[in-house]
């Protein structure tokens, strides 16, 4: 068995499966090396032992207490319900994305699939631009819905610090 | 209600009941007072995060994992996470300075019964642990804390500080010999 810090580590602080600690104890009769190591651990955790157990004041509970009322819980939505930069950032979003969408379009349309697709009775009914602006708006909202519960989640965690 | 599970007890408190904030409280006050205080090195630090770790268990018993949970580790780790961010405030720098010499200059220096250079010798073995202890850095005094005075097994402590239990054990290998160090050479010359 080789010298292993870790495994006597362990068998100090009864942590070693009851093999474990066998074959360790067995190992310690022969080799001096850990036994002067599980020495030193023996002297410093009787040293360490010296030190006593402190109090806190015996009114702590009651400063818990008095304190709780005045203070709110720590929440990451205490902004305003509406602001006015969301919608600068919604408009900005919007031409971003109709101007893709554009671009997108005139690309796509020279596809020789297009003349197919043209077929089909929504993108008949509100045009190519439309049916791809519908598309992008739906694939846009379903992602967003799905990760609004995890962002909530975390932002809360956050907010709390833990 | 005494003999109630820590998660019969949180169940309770979300629910804000008091009386059973209090039997939590009573239960662990000692361990979190005593760790954050060999953490901190600190009285008055270690009685105001003791109430910033209870108010925040409070505020936050709906976070706590009602089904597979461990209360004593997820109060460890707000205990810990509310040391370590007080710690890490620039007020509290002082833990790096040289304590020794801070206590020399504040104690009174008596020329007929003390010489200065056995001023260390004359301080009591509780003072130089407590020296020692503080003059570790913050992640060996971390684990010899956890580990050695509140008795923490590695993998509960794995958890709580999210570290693999070999770096743990690395780092309580070195925190310890550094502890040694710090110690009276003397005493301790021929332990490792």
């Amino acid at each position: 068995m080789q010298h292993n810090k870790n495994s006597l580590l362990k068998l100090f602080y009864q942590e070693a499966s009851p093999q474990e600690a066998s074959e360790l104890q067995k190992h310690l009769t022969d080799c001096t090396e850990c036994q002067k190591y599980m020495q030193f651990l023996n002297r410093m955790g009787m040293t360490l032992d010296k030190l006593p157990e402190e109090r806190p004041l015996s009114n702590t509970f009651e400063r818990i207490m008095e304190n709780i009322p005045e203070r709110q819980p720590r929440t990451a939505f205490v902004q305003p319900a509406i602001s006015a930069a969301p919608f600068f950032k919604i408009a900005f979003s919007m031409g971003l994305i109709v101007l893709l969408i554009y671009f997108a379009q005139s690309k796509i349309s020279l596809l020789p699939i297009w003349d197919s697709l043209q077929e089909f009775w929504l993108i008949d009914a509100i045009g190519g631009f439309g049916f791809m602006m519908l598309i992008f708006f739906t694939v846009g909202t379903f992602i967003t819905l799905s990760l609004s519960p995890i962002l909530y989640f975390d932002m809360h965690r956050k907010a709390l610090r833990l | 209600m005494e003999k109630s599970s820590d998660k019969e007890l949180m169940n309770l408190v979300l629910k804000k009941n008091s009386r059973a904030f209090k039997v939590l409280y009573q239960r662990y006050e000692l361990a979190i007072f005593n760790f954050i205080f060999r953490y901190t090195s600190s009285r008055e630090i270690a009685q105001d995060l003791l109430q910033e770790t209870f108010t925040r268990v409070w505020f936050a018993a709906h976070l706590f994992d009602y089904e597979g949970g461990n209360f004593r580790g997820w109060l460890y780790t707000i205990a810990l996470n509310t040391t370590r961010n007080e710690m890490s405030k620039k007020r509290y720098t002082y833990q790096y300075l040289d304590v020794a010499e801070i206590k020399g200059k504040q104690e009174p220096v008596h020329p007929e019964t003390e010489r200065p250079d056995s001023r260390m010798e004359n301080l009591d073995l509780k003072e130089k642990i407590e020296q020692a202890l503080e003059k570790l850095k913050p992640h060996f005094r971390e684990i010899i804390v956890l580990k050695h005075f509140q008795q923490l097994k590695f993998k509960e402590i794995a958890e709580i500080t999210k570290t693999p239990e070999s770096t743990l054990k690395a780092r309580f290998h070195r925190g310890i010999e550094q502890l040694r160090k710090h110690l009276d050479p003397k005493e301790f010359s021929d332990a490792a």
